[in-house]
């Protein structure tokens, strides 16, 4: 309710001011520039109103002076209206590539450098000059100012081209120039704490792409601001005016490259290289195929959006987080870069930039927050599947099963009954060691898989063997997944037999890298089907996936009578 | 009948295990003991158990990753006592529901399984935590709540259950074997009766010191001369 009453009271003083500054305009005398004529050459007297210019040039596109040198300019302006008692202080603002001596119906009012005859003696002028012109000079009718203008410092590239004119309240002029960026300034200090704030968080926690180029993208933003903006709050001379056109024209270039690039690694497309060469192509043909600065910078953008669009679109007909509202952001901002696309460039570029910034930002911090959800997951279940392996020995029932099988064997056989507790020391041994690594070498899976199956033969008064055939004994494995295999393929089975072999088998597959573990278990059924494989083959999948991602197999299966389990996992790592 | 040619079952996978328990039968039972016989397997045990009468089943409930708990409902319906042997002492209170006689946790000492074999003999044991019994009906097994049960009448080596729905089940157990498992509120009180104190209402007396109870199902049952007191002092 109160945002309604804020927002209709600043509409109301709104358009009181605009009524305001309306009815002020009304009373007041208004200039306007009617034509531009140049000469090359230089006369001191062609400086006076009078002068009769036929054989002058008229201003227009590409017609200044090719060449070095000096010439003159005639403005012609008009001033209308009626006069008033309270006539604002009026200026000439000019923006000329040269130095210069400005006349106002042939009396002298200002000078931007040292007009020269050659490049020693010309001092340049200041990129722009606003003059304010005196009262009793304003009067109604028309008026001629002259300029004496050098270029020796002139770019080759801007010389016959760049000439900027225009008269209004001086007031005006100044209010134009810094209320109109004071807003970039405010987005200038935002984007380079946020670009800091990124490469920050990219060098200490999150090592990925989409960061740092986010951050950089930032940075770009924040230069091209400072480049943009030099011109009002530092000034140079106009010599060199053609560098920073160049400098903002290649930040265009780079930002029109990162947003796409952005998006291609924010949503971790498939076919990166695909998408980054398309959209480089797509940016690039844009910069190569415009011309002039204000067009190229508008065309940039429009091709960076465009191909923004395509790739937030693909990223959420793959239902990636975020991609909606990224995507209603690029549609609304590139449909007002195409309705608006010069006063787009100009105003609301970084506005509007700005706030796009936000929702990336928004989207980021989501990311961050998943990752963040991810990496507690993951450490979670790790403590999970350690607690799970030191479970599968100390639980109560196997090691009270195992006391009383000892009992037995202190009663009939005190020698076998130390030998039993040794093969449970070794058993304690090995998880010890082994229970807080994530991997352990082969080597010390079977010495826990031997001593377990040690502890089985006193406890069933059986003979059970493990036979390894081609093992690598440095290969990497993730703790007690042949041991938990093992110890299936015995509960599950109901072994008659005195002596029952089990085979453990390596086989490398050097040229993938990867390697398959094949343990062979001969099958003495139950009538019935067993329960509780479930756990088991859990931690076994749920271990595989903690090291090595999506890159593993478990399958099993029965052929005759062998349960053959197999495990293909990456070679040694 | 218990104390003299007493057939015993051991189901259990241990081979060591199994062994401990039968050497200890035998040093407690000694020539109390008919046969003993083991079963690592539990499908072997059942076919076992439905062909042939027997007096004590000694089971392991986790065999082989199976669930003893099957066999114990099946046992529990029968006519002999069970008696679980396990490291599982965490489901001792879910046994002792479906009518075992005891619950011995692994290890288990010489005495400990003596105390439960002896209870096989025992009449009555104060702490009886049964509350279900397990019957045989058309090849299922029906878990009746004690609290439904209203009378026991026995019937030769069966016994028949009266129920509060009015209902009859048979149970595969004797009246004396079921007493030995049923709780306090269970009393003997004629030689083929045994009621539910729950559900007496009223003892009448008949010329010729007979007497009936009055059972709240609207039913009477006799009640003999030799239990009159013990009855009339419950009540």
């Amino acid at each position: 309710m109160a945002m309604v009453r804020t927002v209709s009271n600043l509409l109301l003083v709104s358009c009181l001011l605009l009524l305001l500054s309306l009815s002020l305009r009304a009373n007041s005398l208004e200039a306007t520039v009617e034509e531009v004529y140049f000469k090359i050459g230089d006369n001191e007297s062609w400086k006076q109103p009078t002068l009769v210019h036929q054989d002058w040039r008229k201003r227009s596109v590409n017609n200044l002076p090719a060449d070095k040198g000096t010439y003159w300019a005639r403005i012609h302006i008009n001033i209308t209206g009626s006069q008033n008692n309270h006539e604002a202080q009026q200026a000439l603002y000019l923006s000329v590539l040269g130095a210069y001596e400005v006349y106002w119906n042939g009396y002298y009012l200002a000078r931007n450098g040292v007009v020269g005859t050659q490049t020693e003696s010309e001092v340049p002028g200041h990129i722009y000059k606003v003059v304010a012109i005196p009262n009793e000079l304003w009067t109604h009718g028309s008026h001629i100012i002259s300029l004496r203008i050098s270029n020796f410092n002139s770019p080759k590239q801007l010389r016959e081209k760049y000439f900027n004119v225009f008269v209004g309240p001086l007031d005006e002029v100044n209010r134009e120039f810094y209320s109109a960026n004071l807003l970039p300034l405010f987005i200038l200090g935002a984007l380079i704490i946020v670009g800091l704030y990124f490469l920050q968080v990219y060098l200490v926690t999150l090592k990925q792409a989409s960061v740092i180029i986010f951050s950089v993208l930032c940075f770009t933003i924040s230069l091209l601001l400072i480049a943009e903006t030099w011109k009002i709050y530092f000034g140079y001379t106009y010599d060199w005016h053609y560098v920073r056109l160049v400098i903002i024209e290649l930040l265009t270039l780079a930002i029109a490259v990162l947003l796409p690039t952005f998006f291609i690694f924010n949503f971790k497309m498939k076919f990166k290289l695909a998408w980054l060469t398309a959209s480089g192509l797509v940016v690039l043909s844009s910069y190569f195929l415009s011309h002039g600065y204000d067009v190229k910078s508008a065309n940039l953008l429009s091709a960076s959006f465009l191909i923004s669009i395509l790739i937030v679109s693909a990223a959420l007909i793959n239902k990636k987080q975020g991609a909606s509202l990224l995507l209603c952001a690029l549609i609304a901002i590139t449909v007002f870069s195409i309705i608006f696309p010069f006063s787009f460039h100009d105003k609301y570029f970084v506005p509007s930039f700005t706030l796009f910034i936000g929702f990336v930002l928004n989207s980021l911090t989501l990311q961050m927050k998943q990752t963040q959800v991810e990496r507690d997951q993951a450490t979670l279940t790790s403590a999970h599947l350690e607690i799970a392996l030191l479970r599968k020995n100390i639980q109560p029932h196997f090691v009270l099963n195992t006391l009383t099988s000892i009992e037995q064997w202190i009663d009939e056989s005190p020698k076998t009954a130390i030998k039993f507790i040794h093969a449970l020391a070794a058993e304690f041994r090995v998880l010890n060691t082994i229970s807080n690594e994530k991997q352990i070498c082969l080597q010390q899976e079977i010495a826990l898989c031997e001593s377990h199956i040690e502890i089985m033969s006193y406890r069933k008064d059986k003979t059970f063997v493990l036979k390894a055939i081609n093992i690598d004994p440095n290969q990497w494995i993730p703790p007690a997944i042949v041991h938990t295999l093992l110890e299936n393929a015995l509960s599950h089975n109901n072994y008659i037999e005195c002596e029952v072999v089990f085979t453990l088998e390596q086989i490398k597959d050097p040229d993938k890298g990867i390697t398959t573990l094949l343990l062979n278990s001969p099958i003495q059924r139950n009538r019935k089907p067993t329960q509780g494989t479930g756990t088991g083959f859990k931690y076994i999948c749920a271990r595989l996936k903690e090291s090595y991602g999506d890159n593993w197999r478990f399958e099993n299966e029965e052929l005759n009578d062998t349960w053959i389990a197999k495990v293909t996992i990456p070679l040694k790592t | 009948m218990v104390g003299k040619n007493m057939k015993v079952v051991i189901v259990e996978d241990e081979v060591m295990i199994a062994r401990r328990i039968k050497g200890f039968c035998e040093q407690i039972l000694q020539e109390k003991l008919d046969a003993i016989i083991h079963f690592i397997d539990l499908c072997d045990a059942e076919d076992y158990l439905a062909a042939n009468p027997i007096d004590l089943l000694l089971l392991d409930l986790n065999l082989n990753n199976h669930n003893g708990f099957d066999l114990l409902k099946k046992a529990s319906a029968q006519a002999f006592h069970t008696i679980v042997i396990s490291a599982n002492t965490d489901k001792a209170i879910e046994a002792f529901e479906y009518g075992v006689l005891d619950f011995v946790a692994k290890p288990f000492s010489l005495d400990r399984l003596a105390t439960a074999l002896n209870r096989v003999s025992e009449n009555k044991d104060l702490n009886i935590k049964t509350k279900f019994l397990a019957v045989k009906t058309q090849g299922s097994i029906r878990l009746l709540k004690l609290e439904d049960i209203v009378y026991i009448k026995a019937a030769r080596q069966y016994s028949e259950v009266f129920l509060i729905d009015g209902s009859i089940a048979l149970h595969d157990k004797n009246l004396e074997r079921l007493l030995t498992i049923l709780p306090n509120n269970f009393r003997r009180v004629h030689r083929s009766y045994a009621v539910s104190l729950n559900y007496v209402n009223a003892i009448n007396r008949f010329p010729g010191t007979k007497y009936e109870l009055e059972l709240s199902n609207g039913q009477s049952i006799p009640l003999s001369r030799n239990n009159y007191n013990d009855i009339m002092n419950e009540l």
